[in-house]
């Protein structure tokens, strides 16, 4: 079977005549990523439902030659209605895809977390960039927390979590999952090591299971056969990761942004977490490489809708611990 | 000795590493835990260029062996036996004090291992406010010149004191490579401060005490994207004087885990070449990660001399 790419995700979109999935977005001022969601409409990837201020909404579509009768619009005016909306869009009328518009990250975090809206799947949120390379044989993916910085073993069991949930929607089978550092051991003076260490000695100790996981590994050692034979570890991850978890979003940025600007590569971003996933449009770059995430959250949406919790590590009754 | 005009290549380093040499004669460099056959075919290199002197610390047989395996001659190499890693690491900085060994280099042994017996209290290496970065400079077919990227793996979280120390290792390099503004990035998640994120705040300061020290071929701005500090108008904004906008010439990273996987993305994955460099120290440090090629190691054991006989000019 051929290695599934960023194009590849994209194409299958192209192709697609099944029933058209819904994207939802939020248009109160600036009209932020309407254009994407526009793009995809056109493409015929998707139904538009867009909430916020109509008139706004109709001007920009008429603009963009899209008749407003085709799309669901509706009008708010406060922050609470738009929430209480978006929350019965996804839970009763079937909201496949969410695009954050002018919804701030607040906002939208507040969405897929809080147990009220009943679309929370983890608990917390993760922001994923899945990308194509032309040196690396298959996807690689980088996930790291949301937008300040946070750090710690909770997250990082967090961004665990997220990350099976991404392989499976994903069909990447036995995902190899690589906790980065700077190094390749537990670093006396640095508390993200310890943390990797952490949830590496979970794994030993079956509270956590079925996963090939391995770290604290540096990119290197993650991507690289030649590094990885250096410490003749007998993990399955070392030199050929499926996904990449790392300390903050700022590591996540700056690294993704590298393999983008320097490595040729295609990237598709997301915000997992929640049932319904979060299409991430960068501000810059071309509109193939915007709509890429609108693929990426299509392709992961029908299996995040039924998808089961990971239960390890969370609400688990501690007899289990005794019996284990 | 500092480039007049801006170095472009890395081929230019290693140029004018063999002109200071022809000049001044070889460098001498010491390799602690020599048993490393990926380091002595870098220094193969470097040596069959006539540009050092080769002192290898560690097991003499295990060394010879390697020798042996590479076809090289080891008469060419001066072996000095060592029964363990802090034995290597002391008498190599001994030699370093007595100012017989101009370029130090970690072999078959762990970065922050090295670092940590190089700073014992033990050792007499370390002077009072010697402060060592590591430094990336790097040359891709994506940018015109070099980029030079730091600290990529010896500052586990930096202050602002030490984010400013940082900078000031990095703009001395590239003083020496000839660049002229110096235009500096400090990379973020985002292009302006936000009060809930520290690295954003901590960022902002730094960039305002550049601002405040009023040298105009620095321009330091952060917190700044990649992407962004990358653009041809990226700094600085607006021109300054008679300052063009340009590229970043130096991106600073925000922790050691980003600056190392970007360095490590560039090597394995971007392909790109590179000259590292440990600086601030007594002796600039040549240094090779795994997934590096020989000529990697030539580049830096080049740029180290350029770093080497500035310090000579300088008296110290």
């Amino acid at each position: 079977m051929k290695n599934m790419t960023i194009e590849s995700l994209i194409a299958a979109r192209d192709a697609s005549s099944a029933e058209k999935p819904v994207l939802a977005t939020v248009v109160q001022d600036k009209g932020n990523n309407l254009d994407t969601a526009i793009e995809a409409y056109r493409k015929g990837w998707v139904k538009l439902l867009l909430l916020g201020n109509t008139d706004l909404i109709k001007q920009k579509l008429q603009v963009a030659h899209v008749d407003p009768a085709d799309c669901i619009i509706e009008q708010t005016d406060s922050i609470f209605a738009l929430l209480t909306r978006l929350h019965d869009w996804c839970v009763k009328e079937g909201v496949d895809v969410l695009l954050a518009g002018d919804l701030s990250g607040r906002e939208i975090s507040h969405l897929l977390t809080n147990p009220y809206h009943q679309v929370t799947l983890e608990g917390g949120l993760s922001r994923a960039c899945v990308l194509s390379l032309p040196n690396y044989p298959k996807l690689l993916t980088i996930i790291g927390g949301v937008g300040s910085d946070v750090y710690g073993s909770e997250f990082l069991t967090i961004h665990l979590k997220n990350s099976v949930h991404l392989t499976k929607a994903l069909k990447i089978k036995n995902p190899k999952i690589a906790l980065l550092s700077a190094m390749d051991q537990v670093g006396i003076d640095d508390m993200h090591t310890y943390d990797c260490q952490c949830l590496i000695n979970m794994v030993n100790l079956e509270q956590i299971e079925g996963i090939n996981i391995a770290g604290p590994m540096s990119f290197d050692t993650a991507v690289n056969r030649k590094a990885a034979s250096y410490f003749q570890n007998d993990d399955k991850v070392s030199g050929d990761a499926d996904v990449i978890i790392v300390d903050s979003h700022q590591t996540r940025s700056v690294l993704a942004l590298t393999l983008t600007c320097f490595g040729a590569a295609s990237a598709a971003r997301v915000l997992l977490g929640g049932r319904i996933p979060v299409a991430v449009i960068p501000g810059r770059g071309t509109l193939s490489d915007k709509i890429a995430g609108i693929a990426l959250a299509l392709e992961m949406s029908p299996y995040l809708r039924f998808a089961v919790p990971q239960d390890w590590l969370s609400d688990r009754n501690p007899i289990d611990y005794v019996w284990k | 000795m500092i480039a007049l005009e801006p170095v472009k290549t890395l081929r230019t380093i290693n140029d004018l590493a063999k002109s200071i040499v022809a000049e001044s004669g070889q460098f001498n460099l010491g390799v602690v835990q020599g048993e490393d056959a990926q380091m002595i075919e870098g220094l193969e290199l470097a040596r069959v260029e006539g540009l050092i002197n080769p002192i290898l610390f560690g097991n003499k047989k295990k060394i010879e062996s390697i020798l042996k395996k590479l076809n090289i001659e080891k008469r060419v190499y001066t072996i000095v036996h060592t029964e363990s890693q802090p034995s290597s690491v002391l008498q190599a900085a001994e030699l370093v004090v007595k100012g017989e060994i101009d370029i130090l280099s970690p072999g078959n042994i762990a970065l922050p291992e090295f670092f940590r017996l190089l700073f014992d209290k033990n050792c007499t290496f370390r002077r009072r406010g010697d402060f060592i970065s590591i430094i990336g400079v790097m040359e891709h077919t994506s940018f015109e010149g070099l980029l030079l990227i730091s600290d990529v793996g010896l500052v586990p979280d930096p202050t602002v004191d030490e984010g400013i120390r940082i900078i000031n290792n990095a703009t001395h390099i590239a003083k020496l490579l000839g660049i002229n503004p110096i235009r500096v990035g400090l990379l973020a998640f985002e292009d302006e401060m936000t009060p809930n994120s520290p690295t954003t705040v901590a960022e902002s300061i730094i960039s305002q005490f550049f601002q405040r020290e009023h040298d105009p071929s620095i321009i330091v701005k952060g917190p700044i994207r990649l992407d962004q500090a990358m653009q041809p108008d990226a700094l600085p904004l607006m021109p300054t004087g008679d300052i063009e906008p340009g590229r970043a010439d130096i991106l600073i990273a925000n922790n050691i885990h980003s600056g190392n996987s970007m360095y490590k993305a560039m090597m394995t994955l971007c392909d790109a070449a590179s000259a590292p460099i440990a600086y601030g120290g007594r002796c600039p440090f040549a240094l090779v990660t795994r997934s590096e090629s020989p000529q990697n190691i030539l580049n830096s054991i080049s740029l180290c001399i350029l770093v080497a006989a500035d310090e000579t000019d300088k008296g110290n």
